[in-house]
C-alpha cells in the first residue's frame, strides 16, 4: 500500500550573509524505494519581534542529483521561501510575530509552504538536497529553519517510469535601491530546457524595510510600481503597465498562468514607479514543471 | 419509473442547533438533520459554528475548534472514531477568519464565534429516510456554554450508487504538555486506526495545536511558538516509519495548511499508526506558565457495496 511519507531536518546557526547545508541525511528514505514528494514545507524563527518578513531574506536552492529545481541568474539559485508557493492565508499567519506572548526574547515564526505542481518521484537512493541562505538583513541573532518534504511511499512492485515530472522555479530579483526601474534579463524567468516548461504560475513578493523592521504587508504592496510582461515572441502578456497588486493580488500574491514556454524561450518584465523605502526587495518567480529522463 | 434522462440535482443543506454546557455530551435534533423531501441525498460538506458571549477573561480569540467534539454516525456505520475535535476533520483554509469577535448591539452581550468545514473526501449517500447523526461532547477546557450549529450541504441524488464511500475520522489529543520544561506524549493503537476490513483512503493529516496561557485558549496570536516548541515523529503498525525522525510539528502539519494532504495515500486493513511527541525544554525565558495540547487527526474513507 502507498502509505504517507515524511522526512525533515532543521539548522539553528544560520547567521546574516550565511549560507549553509542542512543535514541531508535525514532527508533520505531509509529504504532504497523510490518515493514521492507532493509538498515541501519551511519554517523560519528569528530570535527578536522586530523582523515581519523573514521568509524574503532566506532562501533555499535544490537540487536532485544533477537535476537542478531552481535557477536565478544573480543568486546561484536561491529562492527567498515565499517565492515557492502562492499566500494562501494572511499575512500574519504567515509570519507570526509573538508580540504578547510571555516569553523574552519575543521571536518572530514564519512559514512557507510549495504543493508542488506535480509530485516529484525521487528514485532509489537519491535525495532533493536544499542549500539555504540568508540575505544581510541587519537582524540580530542566528535564524533557525526547518526544512521538510511531505509525500508517500511507492506502491509495491512499483516500475520507474523513464521520464518523470520535475517541478522547477526560476527568480527575477531586481535591483531597485538606487533606481526606480528595472528590466528583466534574457536569463531571468526563461525556459532553459530542451524541453517544454509547463508554468503553473508566476509569484509576485515585495518587501521593504520601515522603522526597522521587514515588511511585506500592505504599505510594501503600494509602493510596488507597475509592471508590463511579454514574452520572447514580442506577444504582450500585459500590454500596459499595470499595478504590480494589480497582477499579483494580495490574497494570493500569485498569477495561475497555466501556460507553457517553449525550449528558450521566456518572460520579458519591465517595472517602473517603484518608489521603496530602505533596502526594497521586489521578486518576481515562474514556478512550472518539465520532463526529465532518469536513468 | 422516473425518467432520470431529465433528472437535476438540487442543492440541499440542513441546519441543527444545540447548546452544549461544559463537560457535557449532546445530540442535536435529527429531523432538523433529514431531507425534508424525503429522498436520498450525497453530503458534501459538513460546517460547524462555534460561539460564546465574549469575555474579557477568555479573550477575544478562542480555539473552540479545540473545547468541542464531534461523534457523526450514519446507521450502524460509524463516521468517526468517537469524538473527534471539529477542528480536526478540515484543512485551515482561512486561519485568520476562524474565530472572529463579533460586536453586536448595545443590550446584547458581543460574541466569539468560530468556524470550521470539512468538505469531505467523496459525497456520502445517504439513503432515502436515513439521517448522519451528530453527537457533540464539550470538552470543559472553559466554563461557558457554547452554542453550536452543525450545517449539512448536500445535493438530491437521482438513484443509489453500486459501492458507498464512507468517510471516516480520528483523532489523537496529546495530554496538556508543560511548557516550562521538557516534555514528551505517544499515541495509542486505537487513536489513529483503521479498525476496519478494508483499505482506507487517505485524504490528510490534521494537525493542531492548542496553547493554554492565563485562561485564554488560543490557536493564533503568537502561540506557534508552542508548535516551534513540539517535535513529532511517526510510525505504522508494521514498524515503517511514516516521519521519519523528529521534526518541528509544523514541518510535518504546515501551519499554512494546518495539515498534511495525503491524495493518494492508503491505509491498510486493521492498522494503525503511532504518533511520538516531544517538546523541548526552551531558550527564551517565560514570563507565564502555558501548556501545549496537539491534535493530529486522520482523515479518509473506505468503500463499501451499495
Amino acid at each position: 500500500m502507498s502509505a504517507p511519507f515524511c522526512v525533515g531536518t532543521e539548522v539553528s546557526t544560520l547567521a546574516a550573509g550565511q549560507t549553509i547545508q542542512p543535514n541531508v541525511d535525514q532527508l533520505c528514505s531509509p529504504f532504497r524505494d523510490p518515493v514521492w514528494i507532493d509538498e515541501i514545507a519551511f519554517a523560519t524563527k528569528y530570535v527578536t519581534n522586530n523582523t515581519s518578513s523573514p521568509l524574503g531574506a532566506i532562501r533555499c536552492k535544490l537540487n536532485m542529483g544533477r537535476i537542478q529545481l531552481t535557477g536565478s541568474r544573480a543568486d546561484g539559485g536561491f529562492i527567498p521561501l515565499y517565492n515557492f508557493g502562492p499566500l494562501i492565508q494572511a499575512l500574519n499567519v504567515e509570519t507570526e510575530t509573538t508580540t504578547n506572548w510571555p516569553t523574552t526574547p519575543r521571536p518572530t515564526i514564519s512559514y512557507a509552504r510549495w504543493r508542488l505542481p506535480r509530485p516529484l518521484l525521487v528514485p532509489p537512493g537519491s535525495m532533493v538536497q536544499p542549500v539555504l541562505s540568508r540575505d544581510a538583513d541587519s537582524q540580530s541573532g542566528n535564524a533557525w529553519v526547518a526544512i521538510s518534504y511531505l509525500g508517500r511511499y511507492c506502491e509495491p512492485g512499483f516500475r520507474m517510469p523513464k521520464e518523470i515530472a520535475v517541478p522547477w522555479v526560476s527568480l527575477w530579483a531586481p535591483s531597485l535601491a538606487s533606481t526606480a526601474s528595472a528590466q528583466s534579463s534574457e536569463l531571468d524567468l526563461v525556459n532553459p530546457f530542451d524541453r517544454p516548461l509547463h508554468v503553473q504560475r508566476l509569484i509576485g513578493r515585495v518587501r521593504v524595510t520601515i522603522a526597522g523592521a521587514i515588511t511585506n504587508g500592505p504599505q510594501a504592496q503600494v509602493v510596488a510600481g507597475t509592471l508590463v510582461i511579454k514574452d520572447s515572441l514580442g506577444n504582450n502578456v500585459v500590454r500596459d503597465f499595470s499595478g504590480f497588486t494589480d497582477i499579483f493580488d494580495g490574497p494570493r500574491s500569485a498569477w495561475t498562468v497555466g501556460s507553457v514556454l517553449a525550449p528558450r524561450e521566456r518572460y520579458n518584465l519591465t517595472i517602473q514607479d517603484f518608489s521603496g523605502y530602505t533596502s526594497p526587495q521586489l521578486t518576481v518567480s515562474m514556478v512550472g514543471w518539465r520532463k526529465e529522463r532518469v536513468a | 419509473m422516473p425518467d432520470l434522462s431529465k433528472f437535476v440535482a438540487r442543492p440541499i443543506h440542513l441546519t441543527a442547533t444545540a447548546t452544549l454546557q461544559s463537560n457535557s455530551q449532546q445530540g442535536v435534533n435529527a429531523i432538523a438533520l433529514k431531507n425534508p423531501s424525503g429522498e436520498a441525498m450525497e453530503l458534501l460538506e459538513i460546517k460547524w459554528r462555534l460561539q460564546i458571549d465574549y469575555s474579557s477573561s477568555l479573550g477575544a480569540a478562542i480555539a473552540l475548534g479545540g473545547a468541542v467534539a464531534c461523534k457523526l454516525d450514519l446507521g450502524n456505520y460509524p463516521l468517526t472514531n468517537g469524538f473527534v475535535p471539529v477542528w480536526s476533520f478540515g484543512r485551515g483554509e482561512n486561519v485568520a477568519n476562524e474565530s472572529n469577535y463579533l460586536y453586536t448591539p448595545a443590550a446584547v452581550a458581543d460574541v466569539v464565534r468560530d468556524e470550521y468545514r470539512w468538505r469531505l473526501p467523496r459525497p456520502l449517500y445517504v439513503p432515502a429516510g436515513a439521517v448522519v447523526m451528530a453527537t457533540f461532547q464539550n470538552l470543559g477546557l472553559i466554563q461557558p456554554a457554547i452554542t453550536l450549529q452543525v450545517s449539512y450541504s448536500a445535493r438530491s441524488v437521482a438513484r443509489s450508487p453500486k459501492k458507498v464511500f464512507l468517510p471516516y475520522a480520528s483523532c489523537y489529543a496529546s495530554k496538556p504538555l508543560n511548557a516550562l520544561a521538557a516534555d514528551s506524549d505517544q499515541s495509542s493503537e486505537t487513536d489513529l486506526g483503521n479498525p476496519f476490513d478494508e483499505p482506507l483512503h487517505l485524504q490528510r493529516f490534521t494537525g493542531r495545536v492548542l496553547t493554554t496561557a492565563s485562561g485564554y485558549l488560543v490557536e493564533t496570536g503568537g502561540a506557534e511558538y508552542s508548535a516551534y516548541l513540539t517535535r513529532v515523529r511517526m510510525s505504522d503498525s508494521f514498524g515503517r516509519p511514516i516521519i521519519r525522525s523528529l521534526i518541528p510539528f509544523r514541518n510535518a502539519f504546515p501551519a499554512m495548511s494546518r495539515s498534511w494532504e495525503l491524495d493518494g495515500a492508503v491505509m491498510d486493513p486493521r492498522s494503525y499508526f503511532n504518533v511520538y511527541l516531544s517538546k523541548n525544554a526552551p531558550s527564551e525565558t517565560y514570563t507565564v506558565p502555558f501548556t501545549i495540547q496537539c491534535f493530529v487527526g486522520l482523515v479518509g474513507h473506505r468503500a463499501v457495496n451499495g
